[in-house]
């Protein structure tokens, strides 16, 4: 950004009708997320009597957290485990289910691709160039619609409500990061890991102390990016582990609630604070997120 | 990295300090060991468990000093209230995991409980004489045991839960939907019709008697003053509209469509009367119109002209726009506090559509309003029934016949067929004996009169499924709207219950639940799918009534067809 | 005796050794072998032990749940689950795709809705992301402030912005319009496809956007020097300049999004969820028809079968297509001179 800014000039009438985009776009992002956070501070009944656009009235409380100590106790889905009684699954469960899904899912994933990666970039072998084949093939081909075979697998495999068992079922390695990795690898000169050959190191010894920790800043950004993909990933939980309700499957539940004394204002209040952990976790990585990092990959 | 791992460690914190500070939920009512216990399930709905409560606290009271087993005195009775956990389909599955010995259900899959073996044999409970001569529980009153639960269950229901001449089930409550208009609102407005057709009455002058006779031609009913017929019912509505009360005549919920088709069923069971609308429940007698009704030509009576009035009255509101435009965004809880609270964006609304326990699935909302001004609490403001106008004169509608006109109106009971108290054969009970005894006790008393006035007084118009009398002190204890039920019921009105007398309409009831084919359903190519006329109207404005009625009756005949 | 056990097992465990060795060497020989094989043995055979070992996991993942899972995706489009068994079917679930397709018109609204979608991310979405991307990567004022929001849907599950745009959408746009009566998201009008559509659009516009500016910024300075010198305008220098050097992000992007047509459901299962079985809700896309056959709480795996029959008949096309398109725009594309 600082290199292009020092060539810039002035910006011509092109520029500023896609700036001015930019900025209706950016508006409209906090004119949403704004109504909803707003909202989330007003009294249900004042809301539900079409007080949405205004502030909030003394008569029904004014600005209030009613809202968000309704869903400590009441942010809840209802799990249907085989055989056993129905439970709810409350806020803090759905918030451990989270973390726990996205840690377990991100690690199994980064480390196949890690473990590919390293193995393509750094050794010769007989089958190197077909690992690495079909890692572009796999990418660049689609094969669309084997959700129902997956479904298939993980029941019968008994993977289901298993985060163990989905991360082992989703950590593919080919895959955008397995190209990252791969041309990370590839850039760390190899006298390293011949000089500690000579000192007698081993391949794992090699691998963990040496190489690892070269391309950590690499996994530690992917790490959270990923992390980020799989917390606020419903489908994936939906499908294969309904029982272990986490927050973005809770919150796909909770938007259709009927339960009594559901309002919107809750609703509201609910995906506010699912957001909140994100929001933190993005503040305090900014600088790897948005300074390693582009959506794609890791820029050049 | 140990940016990262301190991170996780503090969301792991904040889930346990969650956890910590959401501990007093759903804390269950630990029992009472000097006494009997009786564990109660009750699906927590649009009832509520108030009334449970009350029965609950009547019932220990009443045998507070009755030894049932040894060491222990009295009984105490835990309710156990729960909603999705007691759908069918899950205590299927988990009835005999819960201690609950008897259950009071919104949802019924008798055959599936039975298949199960999860029901015990209760003919002798529904057949033993427990109610004295006015319907009270004879052990309290003191008088002679004279009548069984069998004796005042409604007709419909005889046999309903019998396998083998054997009993495992007894019906339970239904509610009387419809339309709801506020009284209030009509007297302080004047919207009530005098003798000679014109709007202008206040509940005084009804009162003296100096208004119109109602659409039931009869002076002293409770329909006194209302539209007698349809077009003075569209000229009222177009009055609220346009006559500088800002009133806005309609509101209902957009979220779900059965209030709707609530409304739909009383003008569809108003135009045919109590006989011909029942033929959609038998499917077997002779229909005035359509003559002899079998199961295999059951089909046509979706030519009944009740339902094309019924479709014309939605078209006339949808057209003429007397509803609130929002209604369509509004969930069922939004549009009953929107129709109560005429501070909300909608303003005054004279009339609702909703079922008739509406009021205490509201009691959030009128509690909020009674805090401010005791006047608007539960049961204190004066909500009625629309008595549903005659089809006279109306364009493309038949006219309806006089001896129709002048039958009291007809009242819809609406799950019938779904509420269902049940005693289990399999639980965890602590003493199951014991507590199956305690049980069916506890369902012949919920079903004496003074728990059968609870009952209706705690939930509004919810209605159980026993034949019962009342005095107008019970009367007083109902709110508002409950009572204007009774007055109906007292004035000879009969209550249409939705019981499937047929065993096609039984086994296939969910076709006559939301979006069912079975009262009104639609789904054309390039249409669109609607489960009310209402939505059909307000969706394809260019549609005409009779558009409208051929979908509907595609789908119906089609359901019809396998019909034997 | 203890000689012996120990001369036993060191025998027994040297041939483990050896076979494992000669496995791995199958599996993972080195091409250069010349080395003198003695003094180097223990070396490769730790190597190719760590090999093996380091890749048993990821390739036996691989092969069962990327191969395995996708031949038994093959296997399940020619069964049916009837009476409790599956039994072999033939084409039958291909018949029943194709006349959904082709001949009852069931899936007509789901084939011009991925039209309209697929169209709207391509012909539009491409060129759009592509232009402001440049525009940002330009420099405009408060870009930094500018690139952290627009990082937020990135960061922030799309539930968010779907429930609060849903009450948005229902309760304070027909105030802020004046239209008492609209409803842009009834889930049974037209228009439901469109706002949904136009909302997914919306919230992957950022996405979209970083992609091309994380291209954009390993642009060398000095091409862009040359740019400047040769005063040459923004829309010229995108044209001519900037999307020749990115062509390959956009190939790659087109190429990811071409299998889109047949899988893509937007935001409509988080805001609607998954419809019943046959009711052709107005906002379904092929996506989403094959997704909610699947996820709808009324599946089972009588379901699978259909699914399965529809993913394989749209890989047989789009595979194919990818692969041609993808050589094509290598061949034809822009490039800079």
């Amino acid at each position: 950004m600082a290199k292009s800014s020092k060539l810039k000039k002035k910006m011509d009438a092109f520029e500023w009708v896609f700036y001015s985009i930019i900025i209706l776009y950016v508006i409209s992002l906090f004119v949403v997320l704004g109504f909803g956070f707003f909202n989330s501070f007003k009294d249900w009944y004042d809301f539900d009597l079409g007080n949405v656009l205004g502030m909030p009235r003394e008569k029904y409380g004014g600005f209030t957290l009613q809202n968000y100590s309704f869903i400590i106790t009441n942010f809840r889905v209802q799990v249907k485990p085989l055989g056993r009684p129905p439970r709810y699954v409350y806020i803090e469960e759905m918030l451990y289910n989270s973390v726990a899904f996205s840690i377990i899912v991100s690690l199994f994933s980064i480390a196949t691709q890690v473990m590919v990666s390293y193995a393509c970039a750094k050794y010769e072998f007989k089958l190197k160039g077909l690992i690495y084949m079909v890692a572009v093939i796999v990418m660049m081909v689609p094969i669309v619609g084997s959700l129902a075979a997956e479904m298939q697998f993980a029941t019968e495999l008994n993977l289901k409500n298993n985060f163990i068992g989905i991360a082992i079922m989703c950590c593919k390695y080919p895959g955008i990061y397995f190209l990252v990795f791969y041309a990370s690898f590839k850039n760390i000169s190899s006298t390293y890991m011949e000089a500690a050959e000579i000192d007698g190191a081993g391949h794992l010894k090699i691998f963990l102390q040496i190489m690892l920790p070269m391309v950590m800043s690499s996994i530690s950004a992917v790490f959270v990016l990923q992390f980020i993909a799989n917390f606020n990933n419903y489908q994936t939980p939906m499908l294969f582990a309904p029982e272990r309700t986490t927050v973005a499957y809770g919150l796909f539940m909770y938007q259709s609630s009927v339960e009594n004394g559901v309002h919107t204002t809750h609703k509201l209040a609910a995906s506010i604070a699912t957001a909140i952990p994100l929001m933190i976790l993005f503040f305090i990585f900014r600088n790897k997120i948005m300074g390693n990092l582009t959506m794609g990959g890791i820029k050049g | 990295m140990k940016k990262l791992l301190s991170t996780i460690m503090a969301v792991f914190m904040l889930c346990a300090s969650l956890g910590a500070m959401g501990c007093n939920r759903e804390q269950l009512e630990a029992g009472d060991d000097s006494k009997s216990l009786l564990n109660v399930g009750v699906f927590y709905a649009g009832y509520g468990i108030e009334w449970a409560k009350q029965a609950e606290h009547d019932f220990e009271k009443l045998y507070e000093d009755v030894v049932f087993e040894d060491g222990k005195k009295g009984v105490d009775v835990i309710i156990d209230a729960k909603k999705d956990e007691f759908k069918p389909s899950n205590l299927l599955v988990t009835m005999e995991s819960y201690e609950n010995a008897i259950y009071f259900l919104n949802q019924n899959d008798f055959y599936g409980f039975q298949r199960n073996g999860l029901l015990a044999d209760i003919t002798d409970t529904l057949n033993e004489k427990v109610y004295d001569a006015d319907g009270y529980w004879a052990a309290a009153s003191g008088k002679p045991a004279v009548s069984s639960m069998n004796d005042i269950m409604y007709k419909e229901f005889d046999g309903y839960y019998d396998i083998n001449g054997r009993t495992y089930a007894a019906p339970w409550s239904f509610d009387c939907a419809g339309i709801i208009y506020d009284a209030d609102l009509f007297d302080k407005n004047r919207y009530y019709f005098d003798d000679e057709g014109e709007i202008g009455c206040n509940q005084a002058d009804i009162d003296a008697g100096n208004c119109g006779t109602g659409p039931d031609l009869t002076m002293g009913t409770p329909d006194d003053g209302m539209p007698v017929t349809w077009n003075d019912f569209v000229t009222l509505m177009d009055h609220m509209k346009r006559g500088g009360d800002n009133v806005t005549p309609f509101i209902w919920s957009g979220g779900t469509q059965y209030q709707k088709v609530r409304a739909y069923e009383s003008i569809w069971a108003n135009y045919e009367g109590y006989d011909d609308y029942m033929l959609n429940f038998s499917f077997n007698g002779v229909d005035a119109q359509l003559g002899q009704i079998t199961p295999s030509t059951a089909g046509k009576l979706c030519e009944q002209e009740g339902i094309k009035a019924a479709i014309k009255a939605a078209y006339d509101v949808i057209d003429g726009g007397y509803y609130f435009g929002k209604s369509f965004q509004k969930s069922y809880t939004e549009a009953q506090t929107l129709y109560i609270d005429k501070d909300g964006e909608a303003g005054q609304v004279a009339m609702f559509m909703e079922g008739g326990y509406w009021e205490i699935e509201a009691i959030d909302t009128f509690d909020r309003m009674g805090s401010l001004l005791p006047s608007n609490g539960f049961g204190q403001r004066n909500f009625k029934r629309f008595p549903i106008p005659n089809f006279v004169g109306v364009e493309g509608i038949t006219d309806q016949t006089s001896e129709i006109m002048e039958e009291p109106e007809t009242l819809i009971g609406h799950s019938a067929y779904k509420n269902i108290a049940l005693v289990t054969a399999k639980n965890k009970a602590k003493n199951p004996e014991l507590q199956q005894r305690l049980a069916k006790l506890f369902l012949q008393y919920v079903n004496s009169r003074e728990q059968l006035v609870n009952f209706t007084a705690k939930t509004g118009a919810c209605i159980g499924a026993y034949h019962f009398k009342t005095t107008k002190e019970e009367r007083n204890t109902f709110t508002k709207f409950g009572k204007n039920i009774f007055e109906y019921i007292e004035n000879g009105s009969k209550v249409a219950i939705d019981v499937p007398l047929h065993e096609f309409r039984r086994s296939n009831y969910a076709d006559w639940e939301d979006n069912g084919r079975g009262y009104f359903y639609i789904n054309e190519n390039g249409v669109g799918s609607f489960a009310d006329p209402f939505t059909f109207f307000a969706d394809a404005s260019s549609k005409t009534v009779n558009d409208c009625w051929g979908y509907m009756q595609r789908q119906f005949k089609q359901l019809m067809s396998t019909c034997k | 005796m203890k000689e012996k056990e120990q001369t036993f097992f060191s025998k027994l465990f040297t041939k483990i050794k050896w076979a494992m060795y000669d496995l791995s060497v199958k599996l993972f020989g080195n091409k250069k072998t010349k080395i003198e094989l003695d003094a180097n043995k223990s070396r490769r055979f730790k190597k190719n032990l760590f090999l093996f070992l380091f890749l048993l996991f990821p390739i036996v993942q691989f092969i069962i749940f990327y191969i395995g899972v996708n031949i038994n995706s093959i296997l399940l489009a020619f069964k049916s689950f009837e009476g409790g068994k599956w039994v072999f079917c033939g084409f039958d679930n291909f018949k029943e795709v194709w006349d959904d397709l082709f001949v009852n018109g069931r899936l007509n609204v789901a084939v011009k809705n991925s039209t309209i979608q697929f169209a709207l991310s391509f012909l539009v979405g491409i060129p759009l992301h592509v232009i402001v991307a440049f525009v940002m990567f330009r420099g405009v004022p408060g870009s930094k402030f500018l690139r952290f929001v627009l990082f937020m849907p990135n960061m922030i599950s799309s539930l968010v912005f779907v429930i609060c745009f849903r009450y948005l959408a229902s309760d304070a746009l027909p105030l802020i319009t004046g239209i008492e009566n609209l409803n842009i998201l009834k889930s049974s009008q037209p228009s439901s496809f469109y706002t949904v559509l136009l909302f997914g659009f919306w919230l992957g516009f950022a996405g979209g956007l970083i992609i091309y500016l994380g291209a954009m910024s390993s642009i060398s300075t000095d091409v862009l020097e040359y740019c400047e010198l040769e005063n040459m305008s923004s829309l010229r220098l995108l044209w001519s300049i900037i999307v020749p050097l990115i062509f390959p992000t956009i190939i790659t992007y087109i190429v990811v999004g071409m299998a889109g047509f047949f899988t893509s459901y937007g935001q409509f299962h988080s805001f609607f969820g998954a419809a019943g079985k046959n009711s052709a809700p107005p906002y379904e896309t092929l996506g989403y028809v094959f997704f909610v056959t699947i996820a709808r709480d009324s599946a089972t795996v009588a379901d699978y079968p259909y699914a399965a029959a529809g993913g394989l008949m749209f890989t047989m096309v789009i595979a194919p297509l990818t692969v041609g398109i993808k050589s094509l725009l290598e061949k034809y594309g822009p490039g800079v001179d």
